[in-house]
């Protein structure tokens, strides 16, 4: 094959060309590319679908293509279910490099393989060069519980909120990089399966990872949906020192940055000592931030600080943008 | 009173206004850069847009309502506007992908105008011929003496900027503070830095002491950073600044010294000077101190970060926009 993809990738001989590419770096890991659909031959009752951009398209952590599998697999995973089968679906614009895509593809299998999950069906498309940036992934991942599926409706007074990780390194990674900064960290982009285990073994009452928007963002979510207030304290946020350097000299709030590794767990205030040792075991670095309060009409979450002020952390309004001095 | 809009953002975010509330009532002012930008500049960029010029402009001033829309609904309708960071990345992008013309909005204090000071240079040193300044910068000292020469002035002390001392240093201060015998206080902006400064201001003010205290000694030099004074003062003369809420302030802004220069976007587009409108909301009296954002009788409703009506709301260091984030309650 030729070093670029082109637009007579959209059928004929091309595609079969484009499609072999694809099936043999994905080798291990692909049902069947034979017919035009896949068949489901396991049990499955979770499913998830999101459509992957990111600019820069390789970052220091990962790139698209392992975005493309984490980010999908994480929403299974934070329903309680094991990932079973991922579809997969790739728009190339013209004269992407075939080199780049190679990369994105192996890297796109790679973590496949590390959750044991198999492609069920996938298409390619090729756009006119301008009409999109460089790919979009879209990918679907279905999922079997591992016991009762979790729920925002379980979550009542008195739950305790965990953190699994540090917050920001994912948004802080990408934000550096368009912004020229070099920076010493790396995105936080990893499969969240392992808090299977958790979800086996405790009264999680549900699980949510802090991707667009942040902790804020998911936090706030939760909130509205339980109809609870919640509370966090400001001093057990993990905030690596790197973060908060290119939080504040960008002038933004690192709770609003995403993570593609953390995830909030909500559980039953009895078994929090047990989460947080159960997550310490798995290799996680756990903080627990907070308390779901009362129901309440106007469901807030409170950001309790060092001298004991409250105050609201409201959801994001619009996209971060960098401050001017 | 703190100058500086990020000094308003910390002091909220870590809840030292309220803290504080019993020794000192806190309120903002005139220090943020898009806050200060009058409607017409905003119209005159919205005109440029219309003309199918390139706009480089920071992120908030996007969002800024002028009276026909904001730039960042001109962009979805498939205007050029591009957001910077850092203005030499302008010279980057011209590069990558050029245009016919492009006009840099260039809002910023003391900070910002050595960034745009390097970037004229660059101009002046590459063959570009099509990139061109629209100047708003503005200077931070001749903004505090119109505030505190108004007969009506509340303000008892004042939190000087960090970052603006960084650049012109402890000296402008003092001349103010000798004038109007108040205490002022460099601040820095951490937690611990503004709780040794507002210590130190609530002292002074207890005592009766005027003069300048630097409180963020770690950075501020006395005499300010003489390579940043220097390139300021070879480029720009001093000029009078159109600030909202405040009016024309005298020696207020930072003029290019060659008037007649191929880079100002006034001399190339002429009948910007024509575009002339009125401020529609009550932003002019929260940066100068006599409008708490929440006595405004749109904040919260009428005008949010989601629908703002004036930039206070719009723009992260802007007083609104901090009070409606770090409010205690959601239902205002």
């Amino acid at each position: 094959m030729d070093g670029t993809i082109t637009i007579h990738h959209n059928s004929g001989k091309r595609q079969i060309e484009l499609l072999k590419f694809i099936e043999e770096h994905l080798n291990s890991t692909v049902v069947s590319m034979e017919e035009d659909a896949g068949v489901i031959a396991k049990s499955v009752d979770v499913v998830s679908t999101d459509s992957f951009t990111v600019y820069p398209l390789f970052f220091p952590g990962g790139d698209i293509g392992k975005l493309a599998v984490t980010g999908s697999v994480n929403d299974v995973v934070m329903l309680g279910a094991e990932p079973i089968y991922m579809t997969l679906s790739i728009i190339l614009e013209e004269g992407f490099s075939l080199k780049s895509f190679e990369c994105i593809i192996n890297s796109l299998d790679n973590e496949l393989r590390r959750n044991n999950l198999k492609i069920l069906c996938g298409d390619t498309k090729v756009m006119n060069k301008g009409s999109l940036d460089g790919l979009v992934i879209n990918t679907t991942c279905f999922g079997k519980s591992v016991g009762k599926p979790l729920s925002v409706t379980n979550v009542e007074p008195g739950n305790a909120i965990v953190l699994t990780g540090p917050i920001g390194l994912h948004g802080a990674t990408i934000m550096a990089l368009r912004k020229g900064f070099d920076v010493s960290f790396n995105s936080d982009c990893r499969s969240l399966t392992p808090l299977l285990e958790i979800v086996k073994a405790f009264d999680i009452r549900t699980m949510r990872d802090a991707t667009r928007g942040g902790v804020a963002q998911i936090l706030n979510e939760i909130a509205a949906s339980a109809g609870c207030d919640i509370v966090i304290n400001e001093d057990m946020l993990l905030v690596p020192e790197g973060v908060k350097v290119i939080s504040e000299i960008l002038g933004i709030d690192p709770l609003y940055l995403a993570c593609e590794g953390t995830a909030a767990i909500f559980c039953s205030e009895r078994d929090t000592g047990d989460v947080m040792d159960a997550l310490n075991d798995l290799g996680f670095y756990p903080s627990f931030i907070g308390y779901v309060r009362e129901k309440s009409v106007i469901p807030r979450v409170m950001l309790k600080n060092r001298y004991g002020v409250e105050r609201v952390l409201p959801m994001l309004v619009e996209e971060l943008t960098p401050r001017i001095c | 009173m703190e100058v500086c809009g990020t000094h308003t953002h910390a002091l909220m975010q870590y809840g030292l206004r309220e803290v504080y509330r019993n020794k000192m009532k806190l309120i903002s002012g005139p220090g943020c850069p898009v806050c200060v930008t009058s409607q017409s500049d905003v119209d005159r960029l919205i005109y440029l847009c219309d003309q199918g010029v390139r706009i480089y402009t920071f992120g908030d001033l996007m969002k800024v309502p002028g009276s026909f829309g904001t730039l960042r609904e001109k962009k979805a309708l498939g205007a050029d506007v591009r957001e910077i960071y850092n203005p030499l990345e302008i010279i980057e992008d011209m590069k990558k992908d050029p245009a016919e013309a492009a006009v840099f909005a260039a809002i910023g204090f003391e900070t910002t105008a050595p960034l745009v000071a390097g970037l004229i240079s660059e101009i002046e040193n590459s063959s570009m011929k099509n990139l061109y300044i629209y100047n708003l910068l503005k200077r931070i000292p001749p903004a505090i003496e119109t505030l505190l020469s108004d007969p009506d002035c509340a303000i008892d002390g004042l939190l000087c900027p960090g970052h603006v001392a960084t650049i012109i240093g402890e000296l402008p201060f003092k001349r103010l503070s000798e004038k109007f015998k108040k205490p002022f206080v460099i601040a820095g902006f951490t937690r611990e830095l503004l709780v040794f400064a507002l210590e130190k201001m609530y002292e002074m003010l207890v005592t009766g002491v005027s003069g300048v205290f630097n409180a963020y000694y770690s950075t501020v030099m006395r005499t300010g950073n003489p390579l940043a004074i220097e390139t300021l003062e070879e480029l720009f003369g001093a000029s009078d600044a159109e600030w909202r809420g405040l009016g024309i302030i005298p020696n207020s802004g930072y003029a290019l010294k060659s008037e007649d220069s191929v880079i100002n976007a006034l001399q190339i587009y002429p009948e910007l000077c024509k575009i002339s409108s009125k401020d529609q909301c009550p932003c002019g009296q929260v940066l100068k101190g006599k409008l708490d954002p929440e006595e405004c009788k749109f904040f919260g409703i009428a005008c949010n970060p989601e629908r703002p009506m004036g930039p206070c709301m719009v723009s992260s260091e802007g007083s609104c926009h901090a009070a409606f984030l770090y409010r205690k309650e959601i239902n205002t």
